[in-house]
């Protein structure tokens, strides 16, 4: 949720529909409610509603469908556009909602993200960012929130969503574990698992310490961005491996709905085991994926 | 699943007494895993083997009423390489020409022997 | 002619000979590259398609592809079977393959290899003579 021309339409284009970001200014204002869903790991389903931003609309929603639109939420993801010139009608709506939240969901988790941050100037962001977080976390009392910044022009979109898909998975941590099993066995430096048509990071092992914190997003948006060249050409993206000096990094189809990057800095393993290994890991993972549907 | 510096572990202990090199390849014929003198040495192996192997087995395949051949041993004038499967996989030895055929054989059994249980449970996994 | 029908006949017997000699040695043939048959000799209880061309031709392919190994010349073959071995000698230009039973002792038909190729340079040259 959010305002009207905030950028949740780009948002979910770029993450869920394969938009790359200079595609989305060829989308319109949001009519109403596009509801959408995609399926994650197994049958979990995550429910989209995009609702439109407008004042029309806003008051639409708190009015006649409250029920509707407020039951049964995990997540309620609102977005801020920080160039807003109205701040003040902006915190008024996200309280009305918040409102709603509390009264037919109250479990729900809250995700602020404060969009379109590459309007402003690079050394004022963390400053702004975080004077808006503090307002926004006092104007959510009791509920508590999670805030990112974020921008369809970098990786951090893809931080915010992991974060909140990430928050998702019921057995998050047995996914983990099994990650982090395979990775001992194989005897890889980090083994990382993204979602297979959004490329979103759901979960990682690593056994040695990187100084850039947002690799794993990057990763996702280059990989999806080449991903996405692959397809112009009428070639599906299936594998690849990338040797460099120092190590080596295997992306691959792991289960159904999930893709696996796994490095390897030992470059004396052979390509072949690791490749064997990844083939083997999906009958474990794909066991757990079906585990899910099952729950 | 394999782990890689194990297998290795077990190819090194064959790789002595005049064996310069040990080897195990997919069916593909790449390496899963290897001890040898040089990186360059061992591709080149790896590559004539599994083809040396392929050649044989397509050739003979009608030859005899059983599974085929077993245990390869081609004797060069600088060394001998000794060739057979295990599970699929196949295992490799490069050993200078004096070594015997017999010493060839008893390391080679020794290996399957090492190997056969775990590469099994692997290849019956990969999907 | 007749010299030469005179040295086939002599051949023939020394690879009845040898075949009577040698415990478990069930063949012994001398081909071409092209798996053509020049001398051979064999048992009663030998297969039949040991016998046919391709077994020298494959090991003509994979000779070559030894040579490249590395490690000079190939020099021979010994592939194991069920039930039998196979030595397989590169006695360019031709290829003397000798089958035997499984459990026979490969070091001693290894050992025939030295005299086997005087043999064979000797079948090379009156095959080339004629």
């Amino acid at each position: 949720m959010g305002k009207s021309g905030a950028g949740k339409t780009s948002m979910r284009s770029i993450i869920f529909s394969n938009y790359v970001a200079r595609d989305t200014r060829r989308l319109g204002a949001t009519i109403d409610v596009e509801h959408s869903h995609v399926r994650f790991l197994g049958n979990l389903t995550l429910n989209l509603w995009d609702c439109g931003g407008q004042d029309a609309f806003m008051e639409n929603y708190f009015a006649t469908h409250r029920d509707q639109i407020f039951s049964n939420v995990e997540v309620l993801i609102y977005v801020f556009d920080v160039e807003s010139t109205d701040i003040e009608k902006d915190m008024h709506y996200y309280q009305d909602c918040l409102e709603a939240i509390l009264e037919y969901s109250k479990d729900a988790k809250v995700f602020c993200l404060v969009h379109k941050m590459d309007l402003v100037q690079e050394g004022s962001r963390d400053r702004i960012f975080n004077g808006r977080c503090e307002e926004l976390r006092e104007r959510s009392k009791p509920l508590h929130i999670s805030a990112y910044a974020t921008s369809i022009w970098d990786e951090t979109l893809y931080k915010a969503w992991s974060s909140i898909v990430y928050s998702l998975i019921p057995n998050v941590i047995q996914l983990e574990e099994r990650l982090t099993n395979f990775a001992e066995i194989c005897e890889a430096d980090e083994v990382v698992l993204f979602e297979r048509t959004t490329f979103l990071v759901i979960s990682h092992t690593s056994n040695i310490a990187h100084t850039d914190a947002h690799r794993f997003e990057k990763i996702s948006n280059y990989i999806k961005q080449f991903k996405l060249s692959c397809s112009k050409f009428q070639a599906q993206f299936k594998s690849m491996e990338m040797r460099q000096p120092n190590f080596a990094a295997f992306f691959d189809v792991l289960t159904s709905h999930t893709y696996v990057m796994v490095i390897m800095s030992d470059t004396t393993i052979e390509s072949a085991v690791t490749q064997m290994n990844i083939s083997v890991a999906r009958r474990y993972f794909d066991e757990l994926e079906e585990g899910l549907m099952s729950n | 699943m394999l782990k890689p510096k194990a297998i290795q572990q077990v190819l090194k202990q064959a790789t002595s007494g005049g064996v310069r090199a040990t080897l195990l390849l997919n069916s593909e014929g790449s390496p899963i895993s290897f001890v040898a003198e040089t990186d360059r040495e061992a591709r080149i192996y790896a590559a004539i083997a599994s083809n040396v192997w392929t050649t044989f087995e397509k050739g003979t395949k009608s030859m005899t009423q059983d599974d085929g051949v077993r245990f390869l041993v081609v004797e060069c004038e600088e060394g001998t390489l000794a060739l057979t499967t295990v599970s699929k996989m196949m295992l490799c030895l490069v050993a200078k020409p004096e070594v015997g055929i017999a010493i060839l054989k008893a390391k080679s059994d020794a290996l399957v022997r090492h190997l056969e249980e775990p590469l099994t449970n692997v290849m019956t996994n990969v999907s | 002619m007749d010299e030469a029908s005179d040295m086939g006949e002599e051949l023939q017997k020394y690879f009845d000979n040898l075949i009577a000699r040698i415990d478990r040695l069930k063949a012994i043939t001398m081909t071409d590259r092209d798996g053509v048959v020049l001398i051979q000799a064999s048992t009663s209880g030998t297969p039949p398609k040991v016998l046919e061309p391709m077994l020298s031709t494959t090991f003509a392919a994979v000779s070559d592809q030894a040579s490249r190994l590395g490690l000079k010349r190939n020099k021979s073959l010994v592939s194991f079977f069920e039930l039998y071995q196979v030595v397989q000698f590169n006695h360019s230009p031709l290829i003397t393959t000798l089958v035997a039973d499984a459990d026979s002792n490969t070091g001693i038909l290894l050992s025939l290899g030295d005299e086997l190729k005087e043999i064979a340079q000797l079948v090379a040259t009156v095959t080339h003579e004629r």
